[in-house]
C-alpha cells in the first residue's frame, strides 16, 4: 500500500514534468503551427544553466532567471529559424526543431560534459514531511505546488491580458486576427518563448529531481507528445491533465509491473486513439 | 516562385510511361542505368574512393527503407515520423529468428519482414484518419512504443544492451553456397532485396494504386468526389512502406549481427525522412541519393569529431532552409529551365 | 420518373434558414437551371443533394433512393458526381494524368498495383476518347496548373464525366471565364447532354447561356423557391424580376 502511495506519488511529480512540457508543446503546435523537436533540448538547457547559475545567485536565483534566459534563447531560435517556415510544410518545421535539437543536445554535452550531474537543492526543501510518507519531502510538494501555480498564472495571462486574449484568439482563428491588424509575428514569437519558458521552468525543477543528464528533455519528450494526444490537440488543459495522468498511470504500473511502466503509457494512448480520437478535451475535427 | 520546382519534380519524378511526351522517355531511362551499373560495381571501386564495403551495403539499406518510406511521405503525402520502429522490428525479428529459432538466414528474413510489416498494417489505421503535423505525432508515439517494449522486454531483446548472440549464416542455393559473411558476398545480397524494394515501389508508381496515392497528395477533397475512401490508400501506402522497412531493418541486422533498442527510436525515424528531403522527396532516386548523402556524411564526421551530432544537426537545418527540395529536385529544376 | 427528387427540404445553421421548404422534381434527361441572387442557398442546395450535410427537414432522393446517411463518395459510386466554384484538380499533374486517375477510379481499379497490357490500353483509349470529347488531346502533357482557368474548367468537367454520370452537378461551371471559353463549355454542357443524355443541374449567372441550354429553370431567393418554368415562363415571371432587379422596379 505504501508503495503504491510512493509509486502515485512519484508519477504525480513525472506526470507534472509532462504536463509542463505538454502545455510549452501545446501552446507552441497551437499557434506557431509546428511540433517542437527541440523542447526537450530546451528543458536540459534550463536545468544546466540553473546548474551553472546556483553557484552565484543560489537556488532561488536560478529557478527564476534560468527559465527567462531559456525563453529569450527561445526567442532568438524562433526568429531566426523557425520563422522562415511558416505557412511552410509542416514537415520543414519537423526536420528543422529536430535538427536544433540534435545540436543543443550535442552543445550541452561539450559544454557541460556527457555524465551526469547532481543539481543540489536547498537543504530547507529536502527533508521529508511525514515520518511515515518518507518520500514526501518537501521538495517534491513544493514543485507540485510550483508546477500548478506556474499553470495558474499560464491560463491567468491567457485569459485576462490582452496579448494572452490575442493568443487564444490567434489559435482558434489565425486568419480573422491578422484580418483585424494585429501582428502575428509577434505574437507568434512571444507565444513561442512562453512556451520554451515553460519548458526551461520544468528543467530547473526536473534537475533537482532526476539529476542533470544531456538527453533528460530527450526522456520526456514522447511522454509529452502522448500527454497532448491524451489530454486533447487544441486544449491546454487537456494537455495538463493528459501529462498528470499518464505520469499517475505509469506511477501505478510501476508497482506491480515495473516493466511496463513506459508501455503503458503508450497503451493508453492508443486506446484514446480509437475510443476518443480527439483526446479527453480536445476540440472536434483537428484529430479526426 | 518557391512552388515551381514543386511542380517540376514532381511530373519528373512521376515520368510514368504514357504520361511524359514519348520523346522524354530515352533519357529518362539513362539515370536508371548508370545508378544500376554503379551499384553493381561498388566492391571494386568504393575501397578506390576509401570507402569499404559495409558502408555500401550500409547504404543500400538506408536507401531501401527511405525509398520504401517515400512511397508515404513524398508519394502520398504521410508525414511520417515512425517508420524507426518498422525497421526496428523486422531487425529484432531476423535476430531473435536466428538466435533462437532457426539456422535459415532467409527465413529469419522473412519473419523480420513479416512482424515489422504486420505491426505496420494493424497500427496503420489509427493513424491515417489524421493529416498532416497529427498524423506525424501520432506516427512517432506509435514507433516509441515499440522502442519502449524492446528497451524493457530484457529477457527476450537484451534490453539497452541491444540483442546480441546471433549472425548470418551462409545460404545454400541448391548446392552453391552464398557465403553470407564475406563482406561483398552480403552486399550483394543485399542488393538483390534492394532491386525487390525497388521493382515494388517503381511498379506501384506506375499503377492505378500509384496513381491514387500521387492523387491524395495532390488534392484530397477532388478524390473524395471521386468517390473514394482516402483512409483506406493511406494504410495501403504506410503497410506497403512498413513493410519495405522491415525488409531493411532484418538486413540491417544480419549486416551488424546486432540489433539495437535505436533501431527503433525517432531519432531513427527523423534521419529516414530527412534522408528523402536530402536527396528529393519528390523523385523515384532521391532516397538512396540522400542515403548516399547521409551515410557517408555521418561516417566521415563520427571519425574526425566528437560533435559530429552537431554536424547532422546542421544538415538537418540546412537542408529545411535551403535545399527543401533536395539534390535531385533542385537538379531537376535546373535542368528544365 | 423524377431522376432526383426533394420534398419539403429544409436546411438551418444555428438561426440562419438558408434553405425553407424546397421541393424539386428533376426528371430523367433534363437540364434544370438553378438562379438566384447570391446568398440565396444554391451551393448550399448543392452541398445538400451531394451529401456534405443532412438536410434539417425534409427528404432527398435520387434514383428513387433517399440519400439519407449516404456519404458524398457513395453518392458518387450511385452516379452522382458534381463540380466545385473553385476548380478541383490536380494542378500539379498533367492534364493527361489528371484523366488517368479520373479513369482508373471509373473504372475501379485503384487497388490495382499493376495492370494487364489489354486493361492499360482500355484505360488509354478510354483517356484518349475523353480528350477527344472535350479537345484536350493538345494540352495532354501540359501541367494543369499552368493552364488558362477555362481550360482547368473542362479539364475538371472531364474528370467528372469520365465516372459517366446520371446526374452531374455544375456549380457557376462558366464563372471567371472570357467570353469565348464561356461559348465553349456552353457547347460542350449542351453536347453532353444532347449525345450522352446526362441529367444535368447547374447555378449558373450568366443569362445568356441559361436561356441557352436550359430546359427549365429554379429560381432560388432568401432560402426560398421563388419560382419554377420554361426560360421563357421565368422571363416573363413577375416575382423573378423583382428579385432581381429588387427596388429599382
Amino acid at each position: 500500500m505504501e508503495l503504491l502511495l510512493f509509486n502515485i506519488f512519484n508519477g504525480l511529480i513525472i506526470g507534472m514534468f509532462y504536463a509542463l512540457m505538454a502545455l510549452g508543446l501545446s501552446l507552441i503546435l497551437g499557434l506557431n503551427g509546428i511540433i517542437n523537436f527541440s523542447h526537450g533540448a530546451f528543458l536540459a538547457l534550463g536545468g544546466y544553466i540553473a546548474y551553472s547559475l546556483t553557484p552565484v545567485i543560489g537556488f532561488w536565483g536560478a529557478l527564476i532567471v534560468s527559465p527567462f534566459a531559456v525563453g529569450l534563447i527561445g526567442l532568438l531560435a524562433e526568429r531566426v529559424l523557425i520563422r522562415p517556415l511558416y505557412g511552410r510544410d509542416p514537415l520543414f518545421s519537423l526536420l528543422l526543431t529536430f535538427g536544433l535539437a540534435m545540436i543543443m543536445q550535442d552543445l550541452i554535452r561539450t559544454f557541460w560534459g556527457a555524465t551526469g550531474l547532481p543539481f543540489t537543492i536547498p537543504d530547507t526543501l529536502s527533508h521529508p514531511l511525514s515520518q511515515v510518507y518518507f518520500f514526501v519531502t518537501g521538495y517534491r510538494v513544493f514543485l507540485v505546488v510550483l508546477s500548478l501555480f506556474a499553470t495558474a498564472s499560464l491560463f491567468a495571462l491567457l485569459r485576462f491580458t490582452r496579448v494572452g486574449v490575442r493568443i487564444r484568439a490567434g489559435n482558434a482563428d489565425l486568419e480573422t486576427v491578422s484580418a483585424l491588424g494585429i501582428n502575428i509575428y509577434r505574437l507568434r514569437a512571444i507565444n513561442f518563448a512562453v512556451g520554451i519558458l515553460f519548458a526551461g521552468l520544468a528543467g530547473v525543477l526536473a534537475a533537482g529531481r532526476l539529476g542533470l543528464t544531456p538527453t533528460m528533455g530527450a526522456s520526456l519528450l514522447m511522454p509529452s507528445f502522448v500527454a497532448i494526444i491524451v489530454g486533447g490537440v487544441g486544449s491546454l488543459l487537456g494537455s495538463m491533465l493528459g501529462g498528470i495522468i499518464i505520469g499517475v498511470a505509469a506511477g501505478i504500473v510501476t508497482t506491480y509491473y515495473p516493466a511496463a511502466s513506459d508501455v503503458v503509457i503508450y497503451l493508453i494512448m492508443a486506446v484514446v486513439l480509437v475510443v476518443r480520437p480527439r483526446g479527453l478535451l480536445g476540440q472536434e475535427g483537428l484529430l479526426e | 516562385m518557391s512552388a515551381s520546382p514543386v511542380d517540376k519534380t514532381a511530373s519528373a519524378g512521376q515520368d510514368s510511361a504514357p504520361a511524359a511526351p514519348p520523346a522524354r522517355r530515352i533519357p529518362a531511362l539513362l539515370p536508371a542505368i548508370v545508378i544500376w551499373l554503379l551499384l553493381l560495381s561498388v566492391p571494386f571501386w568504393l575501397p578506390l574512393l576509401g570507402g569499404y564495403t559495409e558502408l555500401g551495403t550500409r547504404v543500400l539499406i538506408f536507401g531501401l527503407v527511405a525509398m520504401g518510406l517515400n512511397l508515404l511521405l513524398g508519394f502520398t503525402g504521410g508525414l511520417s515520423f515512425g517508420h524507426a520502429a518498422y525497421f526496428g522490428l523486422g531487425a529484432y525479428g531476423t535476430g531473435l529468428m536466428l538466435k533462437f529459432v532457426t539456422h535459415s538466414t532467409p527465413l529469419a528474413i522473412l519473419v523480420g519482414v513479416i512482424v515489422g510489416g504486420l505491426a505496420a498494417t494493424v497500427f496503420g489505421p489509427l493513424t491515417v484518419r489524421r493529416r498532416g503535423i497529427y498524423f506525424a505525432m501520432i506516427t512517432i508515439a506509435i514507433g516509441q512504443m515499440f522502442y519502449f517494449v524492446s528497451v524493457r522486454w530484457n529477457s527476450l531483446t537484451g534490453g539497452e544492451d541491444g540483442l546480441t548472440g546471433f549472425s548470418r549464416t551462409d545460404v545454400d542455393l541448391g548446392g552453391w553456397i552464398l557465403h553470407l559473411q564475406h563482406p561483398m558476398v552480403f552486399y550483394y545480397f543485399t542488393l538483390f532485396f534492394f532491386a525487390i524494394g525497388c521493382a515494388v515501389v517503381w511498379s506501384v508508381l506506375h499503377s492505378p494504386l500509384g496513381h491514387t496515392f500521387i492523387a491524395i497528395r495532390e488534392n484530397q477533397k477532388r478524390l473524395r468526389f471521386l468517390g473514394l475512401p482516402i483512409g483506406v490508400y493511406i494504410w495501403i501506402a504506410f503497410a506497403i512502406s512498413g513493410f519495405i522497412a522491415a525488409l531493411a531493418g532484418s538486413l540491417y541486422a544480419l549486416l551488424n549481427n546486432f540489433a539495437s533498442p535505436e533501431d527503433l527510436n525517432w531519432v531513427l525515424s527523423g534521419v529516414f525522412v530527412i534522408i528523402c528531403v536530402l536527396g528529393g522527396m519528390r523523385t523515384f532516386w532521391g532516397p538512396l541519393m540522400g542515403a548516399v548523402i547521409y551515410v557517408v556524411a555521418q561516417d566521415y564526421l563520427s571519425s574526425i569529431t566528437v560533435n559530429w551530432m552537431s554536424f547532422i544537426g546542421a544538415i538537418f537545418i540546412l537542408a529545411v532552409l535551403f535545399f527543401p527540395w533536395g539534390l535531385l529536385g533542385f537538379f531537376q529544376g535546373r535542368f528544365q529551365k | 420518373m423524377s431522376l432526383l427528387s426533394l420534398k419539403n427540404v429544409s436546411r438551418r445553421f444555428g438561426s440562419l434558414a438558408a434553405l425553407s421548404n424546397i421541393s424539386l422534381e428533376i426528371p430523367q434527361g433534363e437540364l434544370r437551371a438553378i438562379i438566384g441572387p447570391n446568398g440565396a442557398g444554391k451551393t448550399t442546395l448543392f452541398n445538400l443533394i451531394s451529401g456534405l450535410f443532412p438536410p434539417s427537414e425534409g427528404e432527398v432522393l435520387f434514383d428513387g433512393q433517399s440519400i439519407k446517411g449516404v456519404s458524398p463518395a457513395r453518392l458518387v459510386h450511385r452516379g452522382m458526381i458534381r463540380t466545385f466554384q473553385i476548380t478541383e484538380i490536380f494542378l500539379n499533374l498533367t492534364v493527361y494524368q489528371n484523366l488517368e486517375i479520373a479513369v482508373e477510379t471509373a473504372q475501379g481499379l485503384n487497388l490495382r498495383p499493376w495492370l494487364s497490357p489489354a486493361r492499360r490500353r482500355s484505360v488509354r483509349t478510354a483517356i484518349d476518347e475523353l480528350m477527344e470529347t472535350l479537345h484536350l488531346t493538345g494540352l495532354a502533357y501540359r501541367t494543369a496548373g499552368e493552364l488558362a482557368h477555362g481550360d482547368q474548367r473542362v479539364v475538371e468537367m472531364a474528370i467528372a464525366l469520365s465516372r459517366e454520370p446520371k446526374l452531374l452537378l455544375l456549380d457557376e461551371p462558366t464563372a471567371g471565364m472570357g467570353d469565348e471559353e464561356t461559348d465553349q463549355m456552353t457547347d460542350l454542357i449542351r453536347h453532353m447532354h444532347g449525345e450522352r443524355g446526362i441529367t444535368m443541374l447547374f447555378i449558373e449567372h450568366d443569362m445568356n447561356i441559361i436561356f441557352k441550354v436550359a430546359d427549365r429553370i429554379t429560381v432560388l431567393d432568401n432560402g426560398h423557391l421563388l419560382a419554377e418554368g420554361t426560360p421563357s415562363e421565368i422571363s416573363a415571371n413577375a416575382d423573378v424580376q423583382a428579385a432581381y432587379l429588387g427596388g429599382a422596379k
